[in-house]
């Protein structure tokens, strides 16, 4: 079988600094992963190379079979990608923003009206539909840009923080609606750092660290909760005293 | 083609969209080409007239009439003052010219009509940053000259006197041909007579005049019909105010290229030439719109007429508004950082403006920079609007601009889907 998302030898340089280094894995159609790490594992970089908005240094990443630079359109119908910025227009309102990506990614008008309206009441975006985006709370622009990833029907989708800046119930809601979508053949790779949400619904974990692969697992083969594993493979800071804090001001 | 559609119009809607800009977009042209038309237009009242100054240091009845004359002229507006203050007056630019009319001039002046001896000088101080009102008031120097000094020969005592003393003159001189000693003599003494007979009685001061009228008819697109100098300022500062407009739309593009919506767009089924097609063609209707919105403000407010061909104005303007879409690509694919591109861009974009007679007629350049500019995109379109427009040309005058500017939109496009970066290094 074809793999869903695959790397081999996948590596990024920014200058002498290598931010992904050599990742090779491959993950099957349905699978749920979630990619752990701390801040500046890579996490961010390797979805953009995964996306192919990104030229990696060497190696190379497919999308069902499909190199991600060279894919083109038809490789973009399969894909779905909520960017780490979300690049949604300051001018558009949240239901526009849905109505043009339709329309861009071919469907009909119908067919997008249709998505539209059933796209903002899954991710309670119903109220804010005529706000425009650059007037929207970060979650709102959070839930509009996961829309904007879901709206064609992708086969493939990468998320970028799905379920940070959003409120509990809406993080409930995007777990909810994410959770499913395995068993309806969609394969999801998204970064995170809520654990507890992301052990709830992940089929794999694959944990990164100075853009390096640590570990991919299985969640069936975690020896422990995955707070614990997580910090097994990647050790918490030590923290520093910080005397001053608290002390009466001189 | 849903995608390039879905672009062009989020492009439409999003300069609709921001009515702040739409309003300084539109109101910005208007208004400066309301000043730079009333400017170049004729008000039919003194504003137009030349000033000068004139100093009259012979006080003679010849002298007097010269600058009556000159006064009554429709062009001129004469102003009397002392030696000391005309050639300040010049040095501030207050006057074209300044006129010294020296003394001894009414005896000297007829005298040189009609035999050579030692001439008048007539001193002209002019603004040397105003050569051609120099120019003219050379001309009707002269006219009026000749009209008050063979006016004194004919009617004034002046003149009776110089007929008396050139006739004592040829008798003078012994190498004079006898026939015309008597011819002139003849003259002199015919011209003596009209000056005692009292026959110009009441006609004082009339001598020889301009032997014509004239009639001077303003070829515009038909006779009648008055010249309106706002067609052209409106369509200079149109297409001054569009080429800015797609110096955005590329600074725009370099902009956003460092921006996640860039990301967003790289994510979508849309390749490298849809997507700068979509630019030009977005760029190019918020162009053309502009375009309307200005001549729609020339025609309602100004009374500006489309005399010539309504289709090949828009011709024109849709060929001009997609080479200005074209335009902004060409600057996003050649320029590096959105701000020194914006600089550059503007300062080739001003020279095009200029050099194409958008801020003042191609005339008054200099012959060579004439023939230069007829190889500049903005001269093409302006001649074309100004053909459409007041000199009321047919369609036929504006296939060829048109099929120019498309032709340097179709190069310009070319270039920039070679050139321009769509793949993030």
């Amino acid at each position: 079988m074809v793999p869903a998302l695959a790397c081999a030898g996948l590596s990024r340089r920014f200058g002498r600094r290598t931010v992904v280094d050599g990742l090779t894995f491959a993950l099957a159609p349905g699978s749920l992963t979630a990619c752990m790490g701390p801040n500046g594992a890579g996490k961010s970089t390797l979805l953009k190379l995964l996306a192919g908005t990104l030229a990696p240094s060497e190696g190379e990443a497919r999308i069902n079979g499909m190199d991600a630079r060279r894919g083109g359109a038809a490789l973009r119908r399969t894909l779905g990608v909520l960017p780490e910025r979300l690049g949604l227009f300051g001018n558009l309102t949240v239901e526009e923003h849905l109505l043009m990506a339709g329309r861009m990614f071919g469907l009909g008008k119908e067919e997008t009206r249709l998505r539209t309206g059933q796209l903002l009441r899954a991710l309670d975006l119903e109220h804010g539909r005529e706000t425009f985006a650059d007037r929207c709370s970060m979650g709102m622009r959070k839930k509009t840009a996961l829309a904007l990833a879901l709206i064609h029907n992708p086969s493939v989708l990468l998320l970028d923080e799905p379920f940070e800046s959003v409120d509990p119930a809406s993080a409930r809601a995007v777990h909810d609606l994410l959770a499913g979508l395995p068993g309806r053949g969609v394969t999801v790779f998204f970064t995170s750092h809520a654990l507890t949400l992301s052990e709830r619904i992940a089929t794999h974990f694959l944990f990164l660290d100075h853009g390096r692969l640590v570990r991919l697992a299985q969640a069936g083969e975690l020896e422990a909760s995955l707070e614990e594993t997580y910090f097994d493979h990647l050790p918490p800071l030590s923290p520093e005293d910080l005397p001053w804090l608290g002390s009466s001001p001189s | 083609m849903n995608a390039l559609r879905a672009l062009v119009l989020h492009d439409i809607k999003a300069f609709l969209g921001n009515r702040r800009a739409l309003i300084v977009n539109l109101l910005c042209p208007i208004l400066l080409g309301a000043f730079m038309g009333y400017f170049f237009s004729d008000h039919g009242d003194n504003g137009s007239r030349i000033t000068v100054m004139v100093v009259d240091e012979d006080q003679s009845a010849l002298s007097r009439r010269l600058l009556e004359g000159m006064g009554k002229d429709k062009a001129l507006e004469v102003r009397p003052v002392e030696a000391a203050k005309a050639m300040e007056a010049v040095r501030r630019g207050k006057a074209s010219a300044a006129l010294i009319v020296p003394a001894g001039f009414g005896d000297a002046a007829p005298r040189n009509l009609f035999q050579q001896g030692v001439r008048p000088v007539l001193t002209l101080l002019v603004d040397p940053s105003r050569t051609t009102e120099a120019s003219l008031v050379r001309g009707l120097l002269a006219q009026h000259s000749m009209e008050a000094v063979s006016g004194e020969v004919f009617t004034g005592p002046s003149g009776l006197k110089m007929l008396k003393d050139s006739a004592a003159d040829i008798d003078r001189n012994p190498s004079l041909d006898p026939s015309l000693r008597k011819h002139l003599h003849g003259l002199y003494d015919d011209l003596s007579g009209l000056n005692t007979s009292g026959a110009m009685k009441g006609r004082e001061g009339q001598g020889m005049s301009v032997p014509y009228d004239l009639k001077e008819v303003e070829v515009t697109a038909r006779i009648g019909a008055k010249y309106n100098g706002y067609a052209h300022s409106m369509a200079g500062m149109g297409v001054q105010f569009i080429l800015f407009l797609g110096i955005d739309a590329g600074v725009g593009l370099l902009v956003m290229r460092r921006t996640s919506l860039w990301q967003r767009l790289r994510t979508a089924p849309v390749g490298r030439r849809t997507f700068l097609l979509a630019r030009i063609l977005g760029a190019a209707a918020s162009a053309f719109l502009l375009l309307v919105g200005i001549f729609a403000a020339a025609v309602g407010i100004f009374g500006v007429r489309i005399q010539g061909s309504m289709f090949g104005l828009a011709l024109v303007s849709a060929a001009f508004a997609l080479f200005t879409g074209a335009y902004g690509l060409v600057i996003a694919s050649l320029g590096r950082n959105p701000e020194a591109t914006r600089g550059l861009s503007v300062m080739v974009t001003l020279f095009m403006v200029m050099l194409g007679g958008a801020w003042v007629p191609s005339f008054i350049f200099p012959r060579w920079l004439q023939q230069a500019t007829l190889v500049i995109p903005t001269r093409w379109a302006l001649d074309a609007m100004d053909g459409m427009t007041w000199r009321g040309l047919g369609l036929s005058s504006a296939l060829v601009p048109a099929g120019l500017l498309f032709g340097c939109a179709l190069v310009m496009s070319l270039v920039a889907v070679l050139r321009f970066p769509f793949e993030d290094k």
